[in-house]
């Protein structure tokens, strides 16, 4: 095998596990964290209420442990094994490059859409506007496709739902407003 | 046989019967677009099933849960990649039959196998369920428990990655049921009133296969774009052909031994299609490369366009489908995570997986029996008239739309459930929760598993120590409870088999 191509190929897997035990080590004090959160909440139950709790905040606190443990001594196996300095990458470009920044956009899309329902918006104009936003975070840029397969989704999932299959969704408070008005004219 | 009857009668009246066919039809697509499977479709689907007749809705989870592997053999015979993960072996002997001009062929093979592997499970689910059922009636509170750790334990074990990860996925799902109102106080409510009955199952599923799905499809969607790979493939026009008598009789051995291999592990709670596919695959490998002679002209080696390196996963995917409804009516137990989207199904309908089921909604158990049976009776025509049509539609949709049209069916179906945000904000919350986990590699079959078998363990738990005034002998007791004994062994040995191998792979290494 081509010496250089080994060598590169090994950083490579030394780099990844690296990540990998970084990761590890978040999930196991964040097991850990939580198994005491829920150890120390379930104290003020009774002592039937409290038993099966605590017996599982105990399991995530010891499968936490073990999980930051191995990870820590994988990282130690991986630190920088050949001296040389690790290319530094911002946040932004990191996850830019693993397509994660579409994830938290995405993601932030959707919360807003729960506020904005939340907050009585009502359900079809919002939803418009959701999908027009996650479409073009998932990469459509042509305007046509855009607006019409936002109109059509949003229908479609609206007609499904409230028409299909009678099940209440969303309303805005501007309509229902409208809709007592105009009964009261009547 | 009145209940049977009765079931049949369910069965066949045409609204059941428009929806089982509306679900093979589900399935087939859902199947094979690359990035959905059936977790995703019955997360779409189950708040509509609240609007729906209970024969209605399970017929169409029936018909969706039995021809998904179908639909992902199209795409993994024809691109190599499949559209389900129980598809993934088929991808290599298919694809390559496939690039040799063999795609009728392959196709063929596996909608045939598929169908075989379906009708084997079907008659398997029919005969062995209402048997365990019964047995499963003489179970008390320690027997219960034993079985929900029986369960649990099967789902760690099978689990892929780290075995503790797999072990703190199992309690962070057990320690949901525990929210709400029990033992006389409210636990974990944090003040809030909708969480007094504790976390509602279907926003938290619906959260955790679709949100969670979503989120996935829309990393993959951007790397691609980054990598300059388009998500769209080539439109094919293809079709299936019918298998010639020399090949039926070629593949029939394949397709008996793969289905036993399908059926086998399908009964096994947490085993799973995967790892039945590749027991199927890599015996059949074996047994081929056994019986091979120099001389004999129909003879390709494994992942040179073998058919059965076809049959052999495809037969296999599809016996897992029935036979781990098994466990689940029976005893309550999901054989894995898509099954264990029944139970939220069969709880919207009021009723209770388990030994009672058979007791108070037989005619619905033998609805459901034959259903499974008729769904896979009627897939292989389906699949094969629908072929051509299947693979053109499938093509044509371009995943940054289903991901947006999927977002929005799985949030505003949470909505739906109860009519109020809590709903919403429970998907977005298991979602991200789903997607944050798959990133750390923590499994969620056993989170699924625990929070449906959460508060059943935890009453019988209750139950078992207060019968025995405390002791936990209880549960290995011999002479008074042995059925409890025999399944906590079988959870220990579960349990302990990753240890025993990782230590073997030490002493060895």
């Amino acid at each position: 095998m081509d010496a250089g191509f080994a060598g590169t190929r090994f950083k490579v897997t030394v780099q990844m596990s690296a990540q990998s035990a970084k990761a590890d080590l978040i999930v196991g004090g964040l097991s850990v964290a939580s198994g005491i959160a829920i150890m120390l909440a379930s104290r003020d139950y009774s002592q039937p209420a409290r038993q099966f709790p605590m017996w599982l905040g105990a399991t995530i606190v010891l499968c936490g442990a073990i999980i930051a443990l191995s990870a820590w001594l994988r990282s130690r196996q991986a630190e920088n094994p050949g001296g040389a300095p690790r290319p530094a990458s911002s946040l932004w470009s990191g996850l830019r490059e693993n397509g994660r920044l579409a994830v938290v956009l995405y993601a932030l899309v959707m919360l807003g859409w729960s506020l904005v329902l939340s907050f009585g918006g009502g359900y079809l104009l919002p939803s418009i506007a959701a999908v027009v936003l996650l479409l073009i975070v998932a990469g459509e840029r042509r305007p046509g496709r855009v607006i019409l397969g936002a109109i059509g989704i949003a229908v479609f999932v609206f007609t499904m739902f409230y028409i299909l299959f009678n099940a209440r969704l969303p309303e805005a408070d501007y309509i229902r407003e409208l809709a007592a008005s105009s009964r009261r004219l009547f | 046989m009145d209940a049977v009857l009765a079931g049949l009668s369910m069965l066949t009246q045409i609204d059941v019967m428009i929806y089982l066919l509306l679900g093979i039809i589900a399935g087939l697509i859902v199947g094979a677009i690359p990035g959905l499977n059936d977790n995703i479709a019955f997360a779409v689907f189950i708040p509509f099933a609240f609007a729906m007749g209970a024969p209605s809705a399970l017929a169409w989870m029936i018909g969706v849960y039995c021809s998904t592997s179908i639909g992902g053999a199209i795409p993994a015979i024809m691109v190599r990649v499949p559209g389900t993960a129980s598809s993934l072996l088929t991808s290599l002997d298919g694809h390559t039959m496939a690039r040799k001009g063999d795609a009728p062929l392959a196709l063929s093979i596996a909608i045939t196998s598929s169908v075989v592997g379906g009708l084997s499970s079907s008659v398997v689910l029919i005969f062995f369920a209402p048997v365990l059922a019964l047995f499963a009636l003489r179970f008390g509170p320690a027997e219960n428990v034993a079985l929900g750790l029986l369960g649990i334990a099967g789902v760690v074990s099978m689990a892929t990655g780290s075995f503790w990860k797999g072990v703190l996925s199992a309690a962070i799902g057990l320690l949901i049921p525990t929210v709400g109102y029990h033992h006389g106080e409210a636990r974990f409510t944090f003040g809030n009133f909708y969480l007094y009955d504790g976390v509602s199952l279907v926003p938290l599923l619906v959260g955790l296969f679709g949100v969670a799905a979503v989120l996935e499809l829309i990393e993959e969607e951007a790397r691609d774009r980054l990598n300059g790979q388009g998500s769209s493939i080539d439109r094919v026009r293809i079709g299936a052909r019918f298998l010639s008598r020399a090949m039926v009789r070629r593949l029939w051995p394949t397709w008996a031994r793969a289905s036993l291999i399908g059926n086998i592990i399908g009964a096994v709670p947490g085993a799973g299609a995967l790892l039945a596919i590749y027991l199927a695959y890599d015996q059949e490998r074996r047994i081929t490369a056994i019986k091979a002679t120099d001389d004999d002209p129909d003879h390709v080696p494994f992942g040179a366009g073998a058919p059965e390196g076809v049959a052999a996963p495809e037969a296999a995917n599809n016996a897992v489908v029935a036979s781990s409804m098994v466990p689940l009516l029976s005893l309550g137990i999901p054989g894995n995570s898509v099954s264990a989207l029944f139970i939220a199904a069969l709880e919207i309908k009021g009723m209770t997986a388990g030994p009672l089921l058979f007791q108070r909604h037989l005619d619905f158990v033998w609805m459901i029996l034959l259903s499974f049976l008729f769904a896979n009776l009627v897939m292989g025509p389906i699949a094969y008239a629908a072929l051509k049509w299947l693979i053109g539609i499938v093509y044509a949709l371009p995943r940054r739309v289903l991901a947006a049209a999927i977002a929005l069916l799985c949030l505003s179906g949470a909505y739906v459930i109860e009519s109020t945000m809590f709903g919403i904000w429970t998907a977005l919350l298991f979602g991200f929760l789903g997607y944050g986990f798959r990133r750390a590699g923590i499994p969620i079959a056993p989170i699924i598993l625990a929070v449906i078998l959460g508060g059943r363990i935890e009453s019988s738990l209750f139950n078992a120590l207060t019968l025995s005034k405390g002791s936990w002998t209880i549960f290995v007791d011999p002479v008074n409870h042995p059925i409890s004994l025999v399944l906590v062994l079988a959870s220990a040995a579960f349990l302990l088999s990753p240890l025993a191998g990782y230590w073997r792979r030490r002493r060895a290494a």
